[in-house]
């Protein structure tokens, strides 16, 4: 086969599929069916081209078409609600049983540093001063305490959304950074953990010493299962990025930085839901702080209690299915 | 993956067909990124002037506005992403695009996956990693690339004008019978030293083209070659050229 009647046989066909790619969508679906059979086709002019050594041109001209069919081929995935629920149901507490060392670890860190410090400013309260600028301390107080303004007047609901607005803006951010961080060797992911675990237990202590501790606590508990497990997770999902990098298990770090990216994907995807509720619960009910603080330790807790249990049991294969 | 002398890409498609993806190097993305960032600066700001104009906050409250800056933030590139192939206006506008490393189209959890790490990429001052990442990296890759395995290539519509042309030059030069059978790689590589000629100038070419040729010269035995100096060393190329692009057929 000589090159010129290659050209003469094909051009026609080639021109034809250019059409559909570079149509917009209705060309596209009036060829539906024609279209995996001819892009077919059309790679297999491009191994014909190339295993006659043809002109470059023509050679890259049929790699177009073959990269473009490609992209309009399996392009279109439709979205269907059942991915998201076999997410929640599934692909998510799965993920997290999977990685249950990290997490662990991670949790470690963030845990004992908050307790760490808070036990330290228990102790010594005047550490607290060490640690965060005296204005920011009386800030945190005046937030806590009973008599203060806000605990007087509760605010509507338009105050609840804007806050609700702010807490998605402010700690959804933070559980990206805290990811995106990790991928520099878990220096990111590592920092912000310690930092936010170490804080938290210096803001503890300090609202415990001026004895404010019912209205921190009942304020804290309802949304922190999910808000501080979600920074927890993130940052896990971050280390994992940079732990891949050093310890490649025999692959490639390429391919090791990739497999890594796939395990923490649904990490992430899961904190970032998480910390919607976490901000819904923390705008909508933490807040109401003229409610009974027994019935909402009562409901933190059980809230505590239905997370790590849907951690531990959603999403189980069934036995027999085992086998 | 396979990689040629030059930046492009060879992948494989699940059907076993063999492509070429041409990655687009730093200048152009740097150029998208731009472009990108001055797109959401003009949405965040119009939301702003729009939200003001209207009062917004006294109907809705500002958590609105809020969640939209959020969105614009982390999202912008994602929704682009997924909703024009793989394109945000900046790279639209440049003609590259957003693949996986197989060729695919982007998908949702790579491309959210990519634009997370982003922060990281462009977090340090003056951009250092993302520039020295993706100057190293084979496929110019950015550590989010590296991660959720995608590649940032030209598409086709922007390289093909230049590539496609015919070449009117090779009518000038005498056809020349190759020595022996060519392979394929020699073919491409003579065929796109002929496209690239006017490119080059006449005195560089014959520098790019005298070691080859002369090993040409040399197979030909005495009774193929053309007289040493009749024919210079591009000439020899082109002429070889002119043969196997069709014309003299």
């Amino acid at each position: 086969m000589t090159q010129q009647n290659f050209i003469e046989r094909r051009s026609g066909f080639w021109n034809e599929f250019e059409k559909v790619i570079n149509g917009n969508k209705k060309i596209v679906k009036s060829r539906a069916a024609w279209f995996p059979p001819a892009w077919r086709e059309i790679t297999q002019d491009l191994n014909t081209a190339r295993s006659h050594a043809f002109d470059p041109s023509i050679i890259e001209r049929l790699n177009r078409l073959v990269l473009e069919g490609n992209q309009l081929l399996y392009g279109q995935r439709s979205w269907s609600i059942k991915i998201i629920i076999d997410f929640i149901t599934k692909t998510f507490p799965r993920a997290i049983r999977s990685q249950w060392r990290g997490l662990g670890a991670a949790s470690l860190i963030f845990w004992g540093l908050a307790l760490f410090f808070g036990f330290l400013c228990v102790r010594f309260p005047a550490a607290v001063y060490e640690f965060i600028p005296e204005s920011q301390a009386v800030q945190m107080e005046e937030m806590y305490n009973p008599e203060s303004y806000h605990f007087l007047h509760p605010r509507d609901v338009g105050g609840d959304a804007d806050m609700f607005g702010y807490y998605i803006y402010n700690n959804v951010a933070i559980a990206f950074r805290t990811f995106a961080g990790g991928i520099l060797a878990g220096f990111g992911s590592l920092l912000i953990l310690c930092f936010n675990g170490a804080f938290m237990g210096v803001i503890a202590a300090h609202i415990i010493n001026q004895g404010f501790s019912e209205p921190f606590f009942s304020f804290v508990i309802g949304h922190g299962s999910f808000e501080l497990t979600a920074i927890v997770l993130s940052a896990q999902a971050g280390l994992l990025l940079g732990y891949s990098f050093f310890v490649t298990k025999g692959r490639s770090r390429a391919a090791s930085i990739r497999a890594a990216g796939k395990t923490a994907l649904p990490l992430i995807t899961g904190s970032t839901i998480m910390l919607v509720i976490a901000a819904v619960i923390e705008a909508f009910w933490s807040s109401r702080h003229q409610t009974p603080s027994n019935i909402r330790f009562i409901a933190g807790g059980a809230g505590w209690i239905l997370l790590y249990s849907y951690f531990i049991f959603a999403g189980r294969e069934k036995k027999e299915k085992k086998r | 993956m396979d990689c040629g002398a030059d930046s492009s890409l060879a992948v494989q498609t699940p059907e076993g067909i063999e492509f070429i993806l041409y990655p687009a190097g730093l200048p152009i993305r740097m150029c998208a990124a731009v472009i990108d960032s001055c797109v959401q600066w003009i949405i965040i700001i119009t939301l702003f002037v729009v939200s003001y104009l209207l009062d917004f906050e006294s109907i809705f409250g500002t958590w609105i506005l809020l969640i939209m800056i959020f969105l614009v933030d982390w999202f912008y590139h994602v929704t682009c992403e997924l909703c024009w192939r793989g394109q945000s206006p900046g790279k639209k506008i440049l003609g590259i695009r957003v693949v996986r490393g197989d060729g695919s189209p982007v998908n949702p959890g790579s491309s959210f996956l990519r634009n997370l790490l982003r922060f990281a990429d462009t977090f340090l001052f003056l951009y250092i990693i993302v520039l020295l990442c993706i100057s190293v990296s084979r496929g110019f890759r950015r550590l989010g690339d590296w991660a959720a395995d995608t590649l940032v290539v030209y598409t086709s519509q922007a390289q093909a004008p230049v590539r496609r042309s015919a070449m009117p030059w090779l009518q000038a030069v005498e056809l020349v019978n190759p020595p022996r059978r060519l392979s394929y790689e020699e073919k491409q590589a003579i065929l796109m030293f002929a496209r690239r000629y006017p490119l080059l100038g006449k005195e560089r070419a014959d520098e790019i083209a005298h070691d080859y040729t002369e090993i040409l010269r040399g197979e030909g035995g005495i009774e193929n070659a053309p007289l040493p100096q009749e024919q210079d060393d591009s000439g020899y190329l082109l002429g070889i050229a002119r043969g196997l692009s069709g014309d003299g057929l």
